[in-house]
């Protein structure tokens, strides 16, 4: 079952067109990526979730339930907002405490919700009861994203949950985010690439308010069509090489990487490719290079910045 | 959660902020002192009305008052009788019946005079930046992702309104018994018109809660909100020197509503419901 369901969704602002005709689905329990440069729509589409932006176009469903513009969608969406702060003159369990009561919880039941979301986050008693303001940013961020936990939501949306958090805290949020993947539906915005490689099950990339590609990680890279064959040893005429492997009708592009005896091709389409792998390596040998390792797709950084720059144009 | 419910847990802890904040202590500190001080100043004020407004009213010249058996309600007569103009000059026929008839006394009179110029700026010093704080800030993000729009503001109106009620409350009652100490008053008079004064100010108090909340949700940061809440209410304060204006302002028609007027009933109710209607609709609207 979808999860959510984003529908042909725009949000202009003025002359600005911030999303464009995005539609997305994320399933049940997907631990999702977003990713895009600054600028690509993230926070805005996050914002729109959330019911802080009104779309200006298009229509959001989770579980099949449409998301009303002004009404709260509590059971739904628990969201961590980018640049959100909390009051500073209250302590973190009397800020969390509150949002709980406005949440449809009860006096004690508050306290401890509150008290139990500052445990899952790692924040101890003596921090739970400083002043906001009296927190370093990391633990601030801490207490943020505890309110996301303070109730039984269907879907978590983290805005870039680790931006300005020490790596430590970094990796025990992460780790956070792990345990809870499959019990609810995630999604996670990140600029570190390594990260949502790391612990997202999908992967949606944004460039320009557009969507660019998404899915399940794994498939994604399955349907790689970039090949990198690593030589031991290289060749003893590497331009020619490069040029004949480059006349090969099944290769689109073909480089050397930079200071690495590597290279890297692209294929025309992926039927056929065990067919011009083998050609290649056979133009290696012609060439007296020696065979190392030969990987088959490519990171999510590398694939991240080749679709943003396609859709760049 | 019910809206109502939503609106109870707002304003509960709206006003557990509001009245342990220096603001309230301030509001409280600063109504009262004004008010006590024109308390204080009552008795002379009444020796004035004994030894030179008796002049114009009574042929006993700078006899006592109260050794002519004059009373204080049959100068106030007198005084709109011979000087009809200094009926507007009171506050209007409504005004100038309750001080003829002894309903009104000149201490609560003048409270109420005060009470219109500094309750509104008070007010919104109060509560200009109780919306537009957490707008600005956006903490009002997390807010909205579990409350309604409306409960939230709602609830803020509902406690700002109750720590203006209380702050008045007490002022006023404190006013009550100086007045009961003089003995130009009737007491029983007085304790009657409480009543039309206590419901008047309610609705005095809420239009006036209710604006600085349309201020509050349409103006960040909250600094925005205080300078230009206080440019328009002193605008507003100018423009009712004009006829056709002063029908239709709440200033012009404070003292008329504490004394039970019925037009000056329409007049806050309308600016209520206009003032809430727009915030209410500002603040479903509104990006945060």
């Amino acid at each position: 079952m979808k999860a959510i369901e984003i529908k042909n969704i725009s949000k202009t602002f003025g002359k600005l067109q911030a999303v464009s005709d995005l539609s997305l689905d994320i399933p049940e329990g997907a631990l999702c990526g977003l990713i895009g440069p600054n600028g690509a729509g993230k926070t805005t589409l996050f914002s729109m979730l959330a019911g802080f932006l009104r779309p200006s176009a298009g229509a959001m469903f989770v579980r099949g339930k449409p998301l009303v513009y002004g009404q709260p969608p509590v059971g739904k969406i628990a969201m961590l907002p980018q640049d959100a702060a909390l009051p500073g003159r209250q302590s973190a369990q009397q800020v969390l405490e509150l949002l709980a009561k406005y949440g449809g919880r009860s006096g004690d039941d508050a306290k401890q919700k509150a008290k139990r979301a500052l445990q899952m986050v790692g924040l101890g008693e003596t921090q739970s009861v400083q002043r906001i303001s009296e927190l370093s940013h990391g633990q601030r961020r801490r207490v943020a994203i505890a309110q996301t936990l303070l109730g039984e939501n269907e879907i978590i949306c983290l805005d870039e949950p680790t931006a300005g958090v020490d790596p430590r805290a970094a990796a025990e949020l992460r780790e956070m985010v792990v345990k809870m993947r499959g019990e609810r539906t995630i999604i996670f915005s990140s600029h570190n690439l390594l990260e949502i490689e790391s612990i997202c099950t999908h992967v949606a990339i944004l460039n320009k308010g557009s969507l660019v590609k998404s899915g399940p990680i794994d498939e994604l890279r399955r349907e790689e069509k970039v090949v990198s064959v690593r030589l031991r040893s290289p060749p003893n005429t590497p331009d020619t090489l490069l040029a004949e492997i480059r006349q090969l009708e099944e290769i689109e592009t073909a480089d050397w990487v930079d200071d690495e005896p590597t290279i890297r091709f692209s294929l025309n389409n992926q039927k056929g490719s065990e067919d011009a792998v083998n050609k290649v390596v056979s133009l290696i040998i012609k060439h007296n290079g020696v065979l190392g390792d030969i990987e088959r797709g490519q990171s999510l950084e590398q694939r991240f910045l080749d679709e943003t720059r396609q859709s760049d144009g | 959660m019910k809206f109502f419910t939503e609106v109870w847990t707002v304003a509960i802890h709206e006003l557990q902020q509001i009245l342990f904040s220096v603001r309230a202590v301030m509001f409280f500190v600063v109504y009262s002192t004004m008010s006590f001080l024109i308390g204080s100043s009552y008795g002379k004020f009444l020796g004035f009305i004994d030894k030179e407004l008796s002049d114009a009213v009574t042929p006993v010249g700078s006899e006592d008052l109260s050794n002519a058996g004059v009373s204080a309600t049959q100068v106030f007569q007198e005084l709109f009788e011979k000087q009809p103009q200094l009926i507007s000059v009171f506050g209007g026929r409504e005004v100038a019946d309750a001080l003829s008839n002894g309903d009104l006394s000149v201490l609560i009179w003048f409270i109420l005079n005060l009470s219109s110029w500094v309750l509104p700026g008070l007010i919104l010093i109060i509560g200009y930046d109780r919306i537009s704080d957490d707008l600005s800030s956006k903490f009002s993000r997390f807010v909205f992702l579990r409350l309604r729009r409306e409960s939230y503001l709602t609830g803020k109106v509902l406690a700002q309104w109750t720590v203006a009620v209380i702050v008045f409350g007490v002022v006023f009652l404190v006013g009550l018994l100086l007045v009961g100490q003089s003995e130009y008053v009737k007491m029983e008079a007085v304790t009657s018109s409480a009543i039309s004064i206590w419901a008047g100010m309610f609705l005095y108090l809420l239009a006036y809660v209710c604006l600085t909340v349309l201020f509050s949700v349409n103006f960040t940061p909250a600094f925005r909100s205080l300078a230009l809440g206080l440019t328009i209410l002193m605008a507003f304060g100018l423009l009712s020197i004009f006829k056709n204006f002063d029908e239709f302002w709440l200033g012009d028609q404070a003292l008329p509503l504490w004394m039970g007027a019925p037009s000056a009933y329409l007049v806050y109710a309308t600016h209520i419901f206009l003032w809430l209607g727009l915030a209410i609709m500002r603040i479903r609207n509104r990006e945060i």
